[in-house]
């Protein structure tokens, strides 16, 4: 078999393929990346050549790796202020933590009725998106073509973002959370109006990068509820994002557990699902249609030697690697301080334990 | 007991809670029986529920939401009631400098309101010397910390340094909470938890 790149090796194991070894997919982004440069993370976010100057060499360092969505787009809280940000709400920023929605748009019942009576915004005109898409332009055109063409990155790639989350920062988590209960028809307006513009966000980010090849869709809402809930409140609006892009590979990011109701989450129509260190990556592999990204848990690694985290990896790909529909990677994003050698601890572990046809040795 | 109380609060049936709370105080009963002997061990069973996992976040935050109504009924009465129940202890909380994820610590401040606690919540993005100014005021059995980041987790030693260095940190039992992501042991603090109630019980405990 000839020599695969990252990508050929993670599309290889959706299609529940052995390859020539356990892909190695990472989620490295800000939190990681500013520190290579040693600069605050206010700076790295507000600096668009050092973002695409670290994302690049980061890529450079590991090609064996192939770093998701989130990490190789511009970020500028691209996570969770498109929706708030879009009908009004105002991002916080901090001197070196991650920015976050600072004012809620939505305070009562009736502020729904009047966002959604005002229309769909135009993610081009304000908020978040606007500064995003203008970013992902110049990564456009300044993103090195090799990258591009022999790995993927940038071209149909899509990140826009919460999704559920999104829509719930627009009145902060725990008035979501209770308005589901109480005001259910509230909620569902507001998700049916949100929805509308994240796809609308969607089409002006692939007027930029083209037509969506991979979706990566971060969302951690599940998380907070039980199944009845997530069948009325989740997977109708995260299905719409996810059926919208049906040829592409669609990666439902969500690290917070949901291996209570497996049977729920199976109905997501995502491709990969990027799990937390609380999910059984064997059963999520056994009890859905998932490929499993994932799951060693971020801040642990910090405190691991590096054979102690090849070690981890090796349980990791022994228990759940066989039959593909598996990527070795953390669970959810990788922490602050995750240094060069802890990512060449995947990558040697990968070698060492994860060459098909696994064998325990 | 008043048993129909606390399955309303259980099933989480906001308006059959609110009725009969109103009809109880109507029909004679004091606030602080209802309190006690209904709503706090309604939210108890909430909590077991959630134990159990069969209520999850979403369920614990409309039961707390509840219990906040509830207070809004029972409050005025309590204030004149002379036979009200002892307060249990003091606790000083708010989420650290950096962060401002509230969730956990709302809950909790809830439950243990609803425990018999007083409580003087400082909010998010809270300096160590702000925690030192309400010991010394306030002066709490219990200093409670919350955060959700791994760069603002490591705050907590901050403001644990900051009472040692004003001579308070004996005075005062100090809990963490929110994702594992340091140690009490590594921080100073006395204990962590990711659990309200079971951060009850602890500081229940502690009072003993």
């Amino acid at each position: 078999m000839s020599k695969l790149n990252a990508l050929q090796r993670a599309l290889k194991a959706v299609k529940g393929e052995e390859s020539d070894k356990v892909p190695v997919v990472l989620q490295a982004y800000a939190l990681v990346l500013k520190s290579v440069h040693g600069v605050s993370e206010y700076e790295y976010y507000h600096n668009i050549d050092l973002q695409l100057e670290a994302k690049i060499e980061f890529l450079r360092m590991f090609p064996e790796v192939f770093n998701l969505p989130m990490g190789v787009l511009p970020e500028y809280g691209e996570f969770i202020g498109p929706i708030p940000t879009a009908f009004g709400g105002e991002m916080g920023w901090h001197e070196d933590a991650p920015p976050y929605v600072a004012e809620y748009p939505i305070e009562t019942p009736e502020d729904v009725d009047i966002l959604v009576e005002a229309g769909v915004p135009d993610p081009i005109e304000g908020g978040v998106t606007s500064e995003v898409l203008s970013r992902l332009e110049y990564f456009v055109e300044k993103f090195p073509r090799d990258l591009r063409e022999e790995y993927g990155y940038l071209d149909g790639a899509l990140f826009p973002g919460a999704l559920v989350e999104g829509a719930a920062l627009t009145m902060g988590y725990d008035t979501f959370l209770i308005w589901m209960r109480r005001y259910p028809d509230v909620i569902h307006k507001w998700l049916r109006h949100a929805t509308d513009f994240y796809l609308k966000y969607c089409e002006a980010i692939e007027g930029i990068v083209g037509k969506c090849k991979m979706l990566f869709l971060t969302d951690h809402m599940a998380s907070m509820m039980g199944g009845d809930h997530f069948n009325r409140f989740i997977l109708p609006y995260l299905n719409r994002a996810f059926d919208r892009h049906h040829e592409a590979l669609r990666i439902w990011h969500n690290e917070g557990g949901c291996g209570y109701m497996l049977d729920e989450v199976d109905k997501l129509n995502a491709d990969v699902w990027q799990c937390g260190p609380k999910d059984d990556v064997l059963e999520v592999k056994e009890k859905t249609h998932f490929t499993v990204c994932g799951n060693i848990h971020p801040p642990s690694i910090l405190k691991m030697t590096p054979e102690e985290l090849e070690g981890e990896c090796r349980e990791l790909i022994l228990k759940a690697a066989s039959g593909g529909r598996f990527w070795l990677g953390t669970g959810g994003g990788m922490a602050p301080g995750t240094s060069p050698w802890h990512i060449r601890a995947f990558i040697r572990a990968a070698e060492k334990y994860g060459v098909y046809p696994i064998r325990r040795r | 007991m008043f048993e129909d109380i606390i399955e309303a609060l259980v099933e989480l049936r906001e308006d059959d809670l609110l009725r009969l709370i109103e009809q109880n105080l109507k029909k004679g009963h004091s606030a602080t029986e209802i309190l006690t002997d209904g709503v706090i061990p309604g939210l108890n069973k909430v909590g077991q529920r959630y134990e159990r996992m069969e209520y999850f976040l979403a369920e614990l935050l409309f039961a707390a939401d509840l219990m906040k109504r509830c207070m809004g009924i029972l409050d005025p009465f309590l204030e004149k009631e002379t036979e009200r129940a002892p307060v249990k202890g003091r606790i000083v909380i708010g989420t650290v400098k950096g962060d401002i994820h509230d969730l956990g610590k709302n809950v909790f401040t809830t439950i243990v309101q609803a425990a018999g606690f007083e409580v003087y919540d400082l909010g998010v993005d809270v300096q160590a010397e702000k925690f030192v100014e309400n010991v010394r005021e306030v002066e709490p059995n219990i200093v409670g910390m919350s955060a959700l980041l791994s760069t603002t987790a490591p705050y907590f030693k901050v403001v644990v340094d900051a009472l040692k260095e004003a001579g308070l940190r004996d005075d005062v039992f100090v809990m963490i909470g929110g994702p594992p992501l340091v140690s009490a042991e590594e921080v100073g603090a006395d204990v962590y938890c990711n659990d309200a109630f079971k951060g009850k019980n602890m500081a229940e405990e502690y009072v003993k």
